[in-house]
């Protein structure tokens, strides 16, 4: 379990970590969400000792970092953003050296390594340079070296920035997996998608502040955000309007388009409420061939919260 | 492989030199002439006396062979020189007329055979001098060696007194006693100045170099583990900074009395180091590159860059080696040089060594020094530790 409180990290007049406070538990995968440079690597940084935080505290299953740095940091795996391996050696090599700097040694150590070289695919590939592997091969290892010491608390640092789509599907396979080996895994991304997708519990962050925590659903709650059904088919607009206003509820249904062919509603709980709206739409002798519904973004959250989008 | 290098420039050097010149353990070069002596009378067996039995404090080495047999050796390079003594010569220089002494020289060698060309050369000033001083009882004496049968004794004895006066007349006109006697005995029992020897002067100098190369090639880890990613993964293993620079020292230290013990034996070898001193040696060269990387790695820690990393440790690296005594022993340096540069850290450091080589330091004075080593040393590992975990860890 990682808990951060009230976490600030100054660089001279600059704050970068402004007042931070979450919890993240094991078993679970926690995203760190925000835009570059809005103080996710360094709160990463922070909890892995790398830096010294200037204000609050961080607990790593209960061990302060800064009064209990070498506890903590036995327990933390931690995968970076940037490939971080040594390429003249060969991937059975790094895991081996990290696998021996978190500790691990004799046959405890080169069981693990077998173990990652299978889970990573690299088994094949174990005694080759790592320069003569390809990029995602590369991420793979990388991510290897970072859970070989089998950690408690992973420390995911945007791991698949640059990554061929192939490689990202098996990596977030690879996060998921650690999760559900009960592992607590921080994941920070400035990608939507991957944070809805991969996250149980999201934290969004911009210039230094938490500015959003909690489930998919309860962000989604926070800012009341409505889901948008989009219906392809033969309407009738006008009486489509007056057909959903005199639903239950009608007046939370918004048409926010309407023409003989298609058809977009915002409304709350689109998909409860769909029985409902198809009534409604066979009284006004509308025909549905094609239903799409599609629930509120992260990125429009975004937009909401901050005023802006989020940037790369 | 940059390692290797930087310690393989110097032992080449070192090579070079010793030989150019040879070490305190081995003879001197020689020059080897081959003498074919044609003429066989007192005059030529003299000059190939005076060429074979020069002892080992001569120049030259040299050999009688026939003709045809110094003709091959010299065309098949084995020799520095053939000196060919015709046939007539010994007369011929007797009697004051001209005659020819036919040098041959090989032409793979450089510097010895000119040795032979400049001894060679004296001879004709030899001869007008000796002329001048001893030419009768010298054409009387030939006379007689040459000449048939036993000489007289009366023509002995006659010999002898015009000899005798030669000599005389030559004391009144110096002034002084016997010449021979005086100049002799004189330069002998001069107080002489001890000169450093080969192992003494250079090699100290060339193994602090690659100590330094060494050192300032390994000093730039820490960039090529911040630019592979690796630093800031081995800064978050649990025994952080303090372990991994620790590890880098340690393996830096392994890596300086690997390479110290090995030139160290090749000294023994090639120089004739006492064996004895070299543990001592090699442990003082240990501490003293590990203190050099700790020097040189600061320098690094605080560049901007790679590139300027490399230009300052440069900076730093080339000055000290100059004037420290690795470019140019102290023993070659102008006297207010020298003490300036054994004020320099690395020249301070070659003189403990040189020190150590030479037996001339205590093990309390050994032990105090390396205490100032270990001290130092201890500053700087913090200071470089501070910055490692700060601004560059940041940045990386």
């Amino acid at each position: 379990m990682i808990e951060v409180e009230a976490l600030r990290k100054n660089y001279g007049q600059v704050v970068a970590v402004d007042g931070v406070t979450f919890t993240a538990p094991a078993g679970a995968i926690f995203g760190l969400l925000g835009p570059n440079g809005a103080g996710k690597s360094t709160t990463i940084h922070c909890l892995s000792g790398l830096q010294k935080p200037t204000g609050g505290t961080i607990r790593i299953l209960g061990h302060d970092v800064v009064a209990d740095g070498i506890a903590s940091r036995r327990q933390l795996g931690v995968v970076p953003q940037e490939v971080a391996l040594y390429e003249d050696l060969s991937a059975h090599d790094n895991l081996s050296y990290w696998g021996a700097a978190w500790g691990l040694s004799g046959a405890d150590l080169r069981q693990r390594v077998g173990e990652v070289l299978d889970r990573v695919g690299l088994a094949d590939r174990a005694r080759d340079a790592v320069k003569t592997l390809s990029g995602g091969m590369k991420r793979r290892l990388n991510f290897g070296c970072g859970v070989v010491h089998r950690p408690k608390v992973l420390l995911l640092d945007e791991p698949t920035v640059g990554v061929d789509p192939q490689s990202r599907v098996r990596l977030l396979e690879l996060v998921r997996e650690e999760a559900a080996a009960g592992a607590c895994v921080l994941y920070t991304t400035h990608y939507m998608e991957e944070a809805e997708s991969l996250c149980h519990r999201i934290g969004i962050v911009d210039h230094g502040r938490l500015i959003a925590l909690g489930t998919l659903a309860e962000l989604r709650a926070i800012i009341g955000e409505r889901d948008i059904l989009r219906l392809a088919g033969r309407f009738d607009p006008a009486r489509v309007s007056d057909a959903l206003r005199g639903t239950e509820g009608g007046a939370t249904i918004e048409v926010a388009q309407a023409d003989t062919a298609n058809l977009t509603l915002v409304l709350p709980e689109a998909s409860r409420r769909l029985p409902v709206v198809f009534a409604a739409l066979a009284k006004a002798g509308a025909e549905v061939r094609e239903t799409t519904l599609t629930q509120p973004s992260l990125e429009s959250l975004f937009i909401r919260m901050t005023g802006k989008e989020l940037r790369e | 492989m940059g390692v290797v290098l930087w310690f393989a420039i110097p032992t080449f050097i070192a090579l070079a030199l010793k030989m150019a010149f040879g070490g305190p353990g081995g003879p001197p070069p020689k020059a080897h002439v081959l003498v074919v002596d044609e003429d066989d009378s007192l005059g030529s067996r003299a000059l190939v006396m005076m060429l074979s039995q020069g002892g080992e404090s001569s120049p030259f080495r040299g050999e009688r062979v026939s003709a045809e047999d110094g003709e091959r050796r010299i065309q098949a390079g084995e020799a520095t020189a053939l000196v060919v003594v015709p046939k007539g010569f010994g007369t011929a220089v007797l009697q004051e007329q001209p005659t020819t002494l036919r040098l041959t020289t090989n032409p793979a060698q450089r510097i010895l055979p000119q040795i032979v060309e400049t001894g060679v050369g004296l001879l004709p000033d030899a001869a007008y001098y000796a002329h001048r001083l001893f030419g009768g009882p010298l054409r009387s004496l030939s006379s007689m060696v040459d000449g048939s049968g036993e000489p007289a004794e009366a023509d002995v004895a006659r010999v002898s007194i015009e000899v005798q006066r030669s000599v005389r007349s030559v004391r009144d006109m110096l002034g002084a006693s016997s010449p021979f006697a005086l100049e002799i005995t004189g330069e002998a029992k001069a107080p002489v100045a001890p000169q450093a020897s080969f192992a003494e002067a250079f090699l100290p100098s060339l193994l602090f170099m690659a100590l330094f190369f060494v050192a300032s090639s390994a000093s730039g880890d820490v960039w090529i583990e911040k630019e592979m990613g690796t630093l800031r993964r081995a800064l978050q293993a649990p025994r952080g900074a303090g372990a991994f620079f620790g590890g880098k020292l340690l393996a830096g230290a392994v890596l300086f009395a690997a390479l110290m013990t090995l030139a160290g034996l090749v000294a023994r070898w090639g120089f004739g180091i006492s064996l004895s001193r070299l543990p001592a040696a090699v442990a003082w060269s240990t501490a003293t590159g590990v203190v050099f990387l700790l020097l040189l790695t600061l320098v690094q820690l605080y560049a901007g860059s790679p590139r300027t990393a490399g230009f300052l440790v440069n900076l730093v690296t080339l000055p000290l080696l100059m004037i420290g005594g690795s470019f140019f022993p102290f023993e070659v340096m102008p006297e207010w040089m020298a003490r300036i540069g054994g004020w320099t850290p690395n020249g301070w450091a070659l003189l403990q060594l040189k020190a150590i080589l030479a037996g001339t330091m205590t093990f309390g004075a050994f032990a105090a020094r390396l205490l100032v080593l270990v001290v130092l040393g201890s500053a700087l590992f913090f200071l470089a530790l501070r910055r490692l975990t700060g601004r560059f860890a940041r940045e990386a």
